[in-house]
C-alpha cells in the first residue's frame, strides 16, 4: 500500500471522528501524521539528474566465466539524494557476488560505483537500463524512471583446438590450402611421374624411371587446395532432448564450434546451417570474420519447438556447393517412425556430398542420468546394437561416422580419427 | 541500531498507552494493550512482513478510543507517534537492506534519525501549543475548518498520485 495514501487516510479519519464526535482531543492524534507528510513532501527532489554510465570487464566471454560490472552513478545536482538504483539485469544471468540494486545516499556532484560480478551460459544478452527510484528522505513518495544504459555481453561457446582434420573432397577452390586436389602440382604428396619438361627442377627428376626408360622424367606432386566445408547443426528438440529435461545441444554446438574453427584454420571456405524451428543460416566465408560470425550464430543457437516435427533439411544446393564436405554434428535419431535422418543423410550422399556425421551419443548420455538397474544395462545394450544396425546403412553408402561419447572431451574423444584421412567409412568406438 | 530503536519505540509507545489507560482506571484493557504491544514486537521479531501496518492502525485505534475513554492526550499522543515512528523505521529498514557499503547505510541511518528527532521535536511543540493557546470555536467554524482540512488532503493525495 502507498505509505503517503496510508497516513493521510489516518488523518482523515481522525478529522471525520474528531467531528462526528465532536471531541477535539482526537485531532491532536493527527499532528504527528501531518508533520510527517509535511516533512516528506518537503524533502521530495524536483528532478532526478544523474549520469549514469555502465562498464564491463569484457563483452564476449565464454560460457561462466566471470564479468565485472561497473555503474558509474554521478549526481549532477547540487543536491543531496536518496537514491535506489538498479540494474535491469537480463534474464539468465548469474549473479556471484556484489547486488545490481543498491541504494545510496548521493551528495551534490559526487559520483558513486556500484560493482557486481556475473556470468552467464551461452547466449547474446542485451542490457537495457538502469532503473533509478527517487524519493523524500522518509521514503513516502518517489520518483522511478529507467535510464536508458544500453549495453551488450557476448557469451560464445568454448572452443576446442583440434590439431587437424584430414578430409578428402572432389572439388576444391583455386586457393592454397591442405586438401589433396588430385590434380599435379606441386605439393608434397606423390601424385605420379610425367614427361620431362624444361623448368623442372632438377630434384624433380625421377633418375631411376629415366634411366630404365628413354627420354627424361619427372616426379609430379598433389596440389593441395582448401575447399567448401559445410556445417549443419542439429538443435532440434525431438533429437536432443533426453530424459529429466536434460539436453545434449551444448556439445553438440561445442563441437560445431571446433569444427569450424579447425576448418576455418586451415584456410577452407566455411559455412554453418542450424536446423531448428527455423534454418539458421550463416553464408560460407573464409577467415577470422567468418569465425566471429559462425560463433556469433552458435550463440543463438536454441532447441527448437518440437510442435511441430522438422527434418532434417533434404536439400543443400545454393547453400553448399555439390561435391564439398558437409560435417553433420547430430544424435541423429534412427528410428524411421520419428525422423528420417538417415534417409537425408542418404539423399545426401546421393548428391555427390562428402559427407563425415558427428554423433554426440545420445544413449550413453542419457543412460548416465538414470538410476543403476540391470534392466537399464540391458536395455542400453540393446538401444546401442538398434542404433549400430540403423548407422551401419550409413556406412555402406559412404558416410563417414564418427559417434563421441560425450563424458570425454571432445578433441581427446575425436582427434585420432580425425587427424587422419577419412579414405574409408567407420565408426568410432562404441562406448 | 535501527532494530534496536523499533523494539524501544513499540515498548515505550504500549507503556504510554497503558499508563494513559490506567491513570483513569481501565487497568484491563491497559494490560490487553500490553498483550498487544509484545505481539508486535514478538512479530516485527519474526520479521512479519504485514505487522508494522497492523500494528500503527491499532495504535491509531487504541489512542482515539483512550481519547474518547478520557485518558489524558498527552499519553495517547506520545503512544501514537511512537508507534508511527516504530512503522518509519520498520520501512526504513526494509529500505537500508539494499544499501551496498556500510557508510552508505551509516549515513542514511544517521539523516534517517536526525529527520525523526525533528518530527518528535515539532509534534511536542505543537502539542504544548495546543495546550497553552486554546481558542473557542463555534460549530460553523469547526465545520469550516474540516472542509478546509479535507480540500487540503484530498489537493495533497492528488499530488501525491
Amino acid at each position: 500500500m502507498n505509505r503517503s495514501a496510508f497516513l493521510t487516510a489516518f488523518v482523515f479519519a481522525f478529522l471525520v471522528i474528531a467531528l462526528a464526535t465532536t471531541n477535539g482531543g482526537l485531532l491532536v492524534l493527527a499532528i504527528p501524521f501531518i508533520i510527517y507528510l509535511m516533512m516528506g513532501l518537503w524533502s521530495l527532489p524536483e528532478k532526478i539528474d544523474l549520469e549514469i554510465t555502465r562498464s564491463m570487464d569484457s563483452e564476449r566471454v565464454n560460457p561462466n566465466d566471470s564479468v565485472k560490472v561497473v555503474l558509474k552513478i554521478r549526481n549532477r545536482s547540487t543536491e543531496a539524494t536518496e537514491v535506489l538504483i538498479e540494474d535491469q539485469v537480463p534474464e539468465g544471468i548469474v549473479l556471484h557476488s556484489g547486488s545490481p540494486r543498491q541504494l545510496m545516499m548521493l551528495t551534490g556532484n559526487s559520483e558513486r560505483i556500484v560493482e557486481y560480478e556475473i556470468s552467464a551460459p551461452r547466449g547474446t544478452y542485451h542490457f537495457e537500463g538502469v532503473k533509478v527510484k527517487v524519493g523524500d528522505a522518509l521514503g513516502l513518495v518517489h520518483h522511478a524512471e529507467v535510464a536508458p544504459v544500453h549495453g551488450q555481453l557476448y557469451v560464445v561457446p568454448n572452443v576446442l583446438r583440434l590439431k587437424r582434420v584430414a578430409i578428402r573432397t572432389r572439388r576444391t577452390r583455386l586457393y592454397a590450402g591442405n586438401i589433396p586436389a588430385r590434380v599435379g602440382g606441386s605439393g608434397t604428396e606423390f601424385f605420379g611421374v610425367r614427361n620431362y619438361q624444361p623448368g623442372d627442377s632438377p630434384r624433380a627428376i625421377n633418375w631411376r624411371a629415366s634411366a630404365r626408360h628413354t627420354g627424361m622424367y619427372s616426379n609430379e606432386f598433389q596440389q593441395e587446395r582448401v575447399t567448401d566445408v559445410g556445417i549443419v547443426l542439429d538443435a532440434r528438440r525431438q533429437s536432443n532432448m533426453f530424459a529429466g529435461d536434460r539436453s545434449i545441444l551444448d556439445h553438440s554446438i561445442m563441437a560445431a564450434a571446433a569444427l569450424a574453427d579447425v576448418f576455418l584454420s586451415q584456410g577452407n571456405r566455411v559455412g554453418m546451417l542450424i536446423q531448428s524451428n527455423t534454418l539458421t543460416w550463416s553464408f560460407p566465408g573464409y577467415g577470422k570474420v567468418q569465425r566471429e560470425r559462425i560463433m556469433r550464430t552458435l550463440m543463438g543457437a536454441h532447441l527448437g519447438d518440437d510442435q511441430v516435427p522438422m527434418s532434417l533439411p533434404r536439400l543443400l544446393f545454393g547453400k553448399f556447393p555439390v561435391d564439398s564436405q558437409i560435417v553433420l554434428v547430430s544424435p541423429l535419431i534412427t528410428d524411421p517412425l520419428i525422423a528420417d535422418d538417415l534417409d537425408v543423410l542418404l539423399h545426401w550422399r546421393a548428391r555427390g556430398y562428402q559427407v563425415l556425421a558427428i554423433i554426440p551419443e545420445p544413449v550413453s548420455f542419457e543412460l548416465a542420468n538414470l538410476p543403476e538397474s540391470a534392466e537399464k544395462q540391458l536395455a542400453g545394450r540393446m538401444v546401442h546394437l538398434e542404433r549400430r544396425t540403423a548407422l551401419n546403412r550409413l556406412l555402406h553408402a559412404g558416410v563417414q561416422t564418427i559417434e563421441w561419447n560425450v563424458q570425454k572431451p571432445f578433441d581427446q574423444a575425436v582427434s585420432p580419427y580425425l587427424s587422419r584421412p577419412l579414405a574409408g567409412h567407420y565408426v568410432g568406438r562404441m562406448p | 541500531m535501527t532494530r534496536f530503536a523499533i523494539l524501544l519505540a513499540i515498548g515505550i509507545g504500549t507503556a504510554t498507552f497503558f499508563f494513559g489507560f490506567a491513570s483513569v482506571d481501565y487497568l484491563l484493557p491497559g494490560i490487553l494493550i500490553l498483550f498487544l504491544g509484545t505481539g508486535w514486537i514478538y512479530a516485527q521479531w519474526l520479521e512479519v512482513e504485514w505487522s508494522s501496518m497492523v500494528g500503527l492502525i491499532g495504535a491509531g485505534c487504541i489512542g482515539g478510543g483512550g481519547i474518547l475513554l478520557g485518558a489524558h492526550s498527552a499519553w495517547m499522543l506520545a503512544g501514537v507517534l511512537l508507534s508511527l515512528l516504530a512503522w518509519d523505521l520498520i520501512g526504513f529498514q526494509t529500505r537500508l537492506s539494499f544499501a551496498s557499503a556500510v557508510n552508505d547505510a551509516k549515513l542514511l541511518e544517521r539523516n534517517h534519525l536526525q529527520r525523526l528527532g525533528v518530527l518528535t521535536a515539532m509534534t511536542i511543540t505543537l502539542y504544548l501549543l495546543t495546550a497553552f493557546i486554546r481558542v473557542e470555536l463555534g460549530l460553523w467554524w469547526l465545520i469550516l475548518l474540516a472542509f478546509v482540512m479535507t480540500l487540503g488532503l484530498i489537493r495533497l493525495l492528488w499530488k501525491l498520485k
